[in-house]
C-alpha cells in the first residue's frame, strides 16, 4: 500500500462529491415548496417575499445561483440556515458526533449480534439451533428499521415501559461535555454512570437500526463459513488434530470474512441513511432529525448541507472498507 | 519390535446413505512399509483413507468390520481419543497441494501449529523444528518460504511444504492421497523420492493411495488393488506385477504405459469384466442383506 494509492483513490472521490453537490442543488430548486413561503406568514405581501428572495439570493437563475453557491463551499462557506438563521455546517457539524454514536453503537451490535449467530448456526449446523437462527435472521432483515423502531417503542416504551424512548440522554443529569460525542467522552473520561444513561437511550435506536444488518451479517457469513468447511485446508486443519471449534474459528474465519466486511460495509452505509427515520422516531437529536426538519421547512442551505456531509461520510467509509480488504486478506494486493 | 501391525483393517463395510461404498476391506500394513491402493477414481480409496482418519463425510456410515492401529481398536475410541491421534501419530498428504495449505496464513504458521499443539513445544523451538523439517524436504531458503502466504508457491512447493506438515510430528502411519496427481510430471518424480526419503527418516508405515500403477512400482513395497469397494487382490509388488492373478488388475497393467514397453498398445478396461465385477459386488450385497435378515 502506497501513498500514491491512497492519493489516487482521494482523488477518485472528488467527482462523485461534485456529482453529488449538482444533484442536490439542482433537485431542490425544480421540486415544489418555497422556503420563503415556508418562513413567514401568509399575511407578507407580494414585496416582502421579494425583498427575502433577494437576501438569499433566490430571485437568480437555477446556473447563477449555483455558481456563487459552488464559490461559496470552496470558501468554506456552507450558507446560513433559513429556518434556524444560523451557519448551515456549524448546525450540521454540531449535531454529526450524535449521529455517529448511534450509527456506531448500532454497527457494533450488529457485528458481534450477525457475528455470534453465525457461528453458532454453523457450529451446530446439524442440530436444531442452526433452522432457529435462520428464521430469525429472516424475520430480522425482512422488518425495516424504522418498523422495528416502532415496534421496540411498543416494547419497550410502552408494553414494559422500561427504557427511554426519546432523547439522547436524562434531560435532569448534570452535563458539562467538552465535545459534541456525549458517549465517547463519558467512556474516556471515566464516568460511567453518564455512559451508561447514554447507552440506555441510545439502546432502543440502535437496536433498530442493528437488527436488519445483524441478519444480514449472520446470513453471509454463516454462508461463507460453510462454504469454506468444505475446502481442502479444512480437512488439513481437522487431520492435523484440531477441535471443531478450534478449526471453525481459527481456519475458516479468516477465510471466510472477506465477503462479510464487504457487505457490512456497504450496508452500514445504508445504516446510516437509516438513522434519518429512527433519529425521527426516538427524538434523538442527530443529522437526521435535522434533515426531517430542514426538509419540512424546506431550509435549502441546511438541507444541501446535511446531504453534502452524508455524502462525504459515505465516500470516507467506502474508502476505508477498501482499505480494509487488504489488512484481512493477504492476496488482495493494491498498486 | 513387535509384530503388531501399524494399520490392521478387518472387513470393513462402510456404505453412503443404503448405497455400499466398501465392502468387506481387510488389509495389514506394517510399520517402515508402504502400501499401495489401486484402483480407479470412484472405487473406494479415498474412503478407506478417511476411515482410518475418522474424517469421512457427514453421509458415510461404517457398517461392519474393525481398524485397528498399533493393535488399538480405532472404532471403539471416542472421537476425540481419534482426534488426538491424528497430525500426532495418523497424518495424511493430501491429493490437491494448493488448496490443502490455507490461504489466509504464512507457511510458518502452519507448520508450527500442529508441533505446538501436538508436542508442546514453545514458538522458538517450533519455528526451528519447521525451518528443519523444510530442509529436509529439499527446499531451498527456508527461512525466506517461512515467512511466504501459500498463493506464493508452486505447486510442487507447496506439496513439499505438505509432506513436511505431515511428517512433523512423526507420525507411525501416513495416508497419501494421490499426492501428485495434481502435479506436473517433472515434479512428480522428486516428489515421490521424496516422501520415501521421508519416511525412511521416520520409518512411518505409508498407505498410498493412487490410481496410477507406474507411481505405485516406483515407491511401494505391498499393493492392493480396489474395484467397486472390494479388494481384488493383494501381495508384494514384485510378485503381482510379475503375474497378476486377476484379471481386473491385468487389465488396470495393460491400461497404463510403461517405460519397459513403449510401443505397447494401451487398452481400456474391458467392458464386460467391469460389468462381471459390478454383478459380483451386487451378488455380494444380496447375501449380506441375507446374512442381517
Amino acid at each position: 500500500m502506497t501513498v500514491s494509492y491512497l492519493l489516487r483513490r482521494l482523488l477518485f472521490t472528488l467527482p462523485t462529491i461534485l456529482g453529488v453537490i449538482v444533484i442536490v442543488f439542482v433537485l431542490l430548486r425544480v421540486v415544489p415548496g418555497d422556503p420563503i413561503a415556508m418562513m413567514i406568514g401568509s399575511e407578507a405581501t407580494p414585496e416582502d417575499i421579494q425583498r427575502l428572495r433577494e437576501v438569499y439570493g433566490l430571485d437568480k437563475s437555477i446556473p447563477h445561483q449555483f455558481v456563487v453557491y459552488l464559490g461559496n463551499l470552496l470558501t468554506g462557506d456552507f450558507g446560513t440556515s433559513i429556518s434556524l438563521k444560523q451557519n448551515a455546517l456549524t448546525l450540521v457539524l454540531g449535531r454529526l458526533p450524535a449521529t455517529l454514536e448511534l450509527a456506531i453503537v448500532a454497527m457494533v451490535i450488529a457485528v458481534a449480534c450477525g457475528l455470534a449467530l453465525a457461528l453458532v448456526a454453523t457450529y451446530w449446523r446439524k442440530s436444531w439451533v442452526s433452522p432457529v437462527i435462520d428464521a430469525f435472521d429472516s424475520i430480522a432483515l425482512s422488518i425495516p428499521e424504522f418498523l422495528w423502531a416502532l415496534l421496540l417503542v411498543l416494547a419497550f416504551g410502552v408494553l414494559f415501559a422500561n427504557l427511554p424512548i426519546s432523547g439522547r440522554f436524562d434531560p435532569a443529569r448534570q452535563t458539562d461535555f467538552v465535545t459534541q460525542f456525549y458517549l465517547f467522552e463519558s467512556l474516556l473520561r471515566g464516568r460511567f454512570a453518564d455512559a451508561l444513561d447514554l447507552l440506555r437511550y441510545l439502546l432502543l435506536p440502535a437496536l433498530a437500526l442493528a437488527l436488519p444488518l445483524m441478519a444480514i451479517i449472520s446470513r453471509v457469513l454463516s454462508g461463507s463459513l460453510r462454504e469454506a468447511l468444505g475446502q481442502d485446508y479444512i480437512l488439513l486443519a481437522r487431520v492435523k488434530g484440531f477441535s471443531a471449534a478450534r478449526v471453525l474459528l481459527r481456519h475458516a474465519l479468516p477465510n471466510a470474512l472477506l465477503p462479510t466486511i464487504t457487505i457490512t460495509g456497504v450496508h452500514f452505509i445504508f445504516l446510516v441513511g437509516g438513522t434519518v427515520l429512527v433519529e425521527l422516531i426516538f427524538s434523538y437529536p442527530g443529522i437526521g432529525n435535522m434533515l426531517f426538519g430542514a426538509a419540512m421547512n424546506r431550509d435549502l442551505p441546511l438541507i444541501q448541507s446535511v446531504t453534502i456531509v452524508f455524502a462525504l461520510l459515505f465516500i470516507g467509509l467506502n474508502f476505508l472498507i477498501d482499505l480494509s480488504y487488504t489488512l484481512v486478506n493477504p492476496r488482495v494486493k493494491v498498486g | 519390535m513387535s509384530d503388531t501391525p501399524t494399520l490392521d483393517i478387518d472387513g470393513l463395510h462402510l456404505s453412503i446413505g443404503t448405497t455400499p461404498i466398501l465392502r468387506d476391506v481387510s488389509l495389514q500394513l506394517r510399520r517402515g512399509r508402504i502400501m499401495g491402493l489401486v484402483g480407479e477414481s470412484g472405487g473406494g480409496k479415498t474412503m478407506v483413507g478417511k476411515a482410518v482418519l475418522d474424517v469421512l463425510p457427514d453421509v458415510a456410515r461404517i457398517t461392519a468390520g474393525s481398524i485397528k492401529f498399533e493393535g488399538r481398536d480405532l472404532l471403539s475410541m471416542t472421537q476425540r481419543q481419534r482426534r488426538l491421534l491424528r497430525g500426532k501419530s495418523i497424518s495424511m498428504i493430501l491429493q490437491n497441494p494448493m488448496s490443502a495449505l490455507n490461504p489466509a496464513f504464512r507457511i510458518e504458521h502452519q507448520m508450527v501449529d500442529v508441533m505446538r499443539f501436538h508436542l508442546g513445544i514453545g514458538a522458538r523451538e517450533a519455528r526451528e523444528r519447521a525451518r528443519d523439517m523444510l530442509d529436509a524436504v529439499q527446499i531451498r531458503d527456508p527461512d525466506r518460504v517461512l515467512r511466504l502466504y501459500p498463493h506464493e508457491l508452486s505447486g510442487g512447493m507447496c506439496q513439499r511444504v505438505v509432506i513436511s506438515i505431515a511428517f512433523s510430528c512423526e507420525p507411525q502411519l501416513i495416508i497419501a492421497d494421490e499426492p501428485t496427481t495434481a502435479l506436473d510430471v517433472t515434479v512428480q518424480h522428486q516428489i515421490l523420492k521424496l516422501i520415501k526419503v521421508m519416511q525412511a527418516r521416520t520409518n512411518s508405515a505409508v498407505l498410498f493411495i493412487t490410481h496410477d500403477l507406474g507411481v505405485v512400482a516406483k515407491v511401494c513395497d505391498t499393493i492392493a488393488v480396489l474395484y467397486a469397494g472390494m479388494i481384488l487382490e493383494a501381495g508384494p509388488v514384485e510378485k503381482i506385477f510379475a503375474a497378476p492373478a486377476h484379471d481386473y488388475t491385468r487389465a488396470l497393467m495393460n491400461a497404463a504405459p510403461r517405460y519397459d514397453r513403449p510401443n505397447a498398445l494401451l487398452r481400456s478396461i474391458p467392458a464386460a469384466l467391469r460389468e462381471k465385477l459390478q454383478q459380483d459386488a451386487r451378488a455380494y450385497d444380496q447375501t449380506r442383506v441375507f446374512a442381517h435378515a
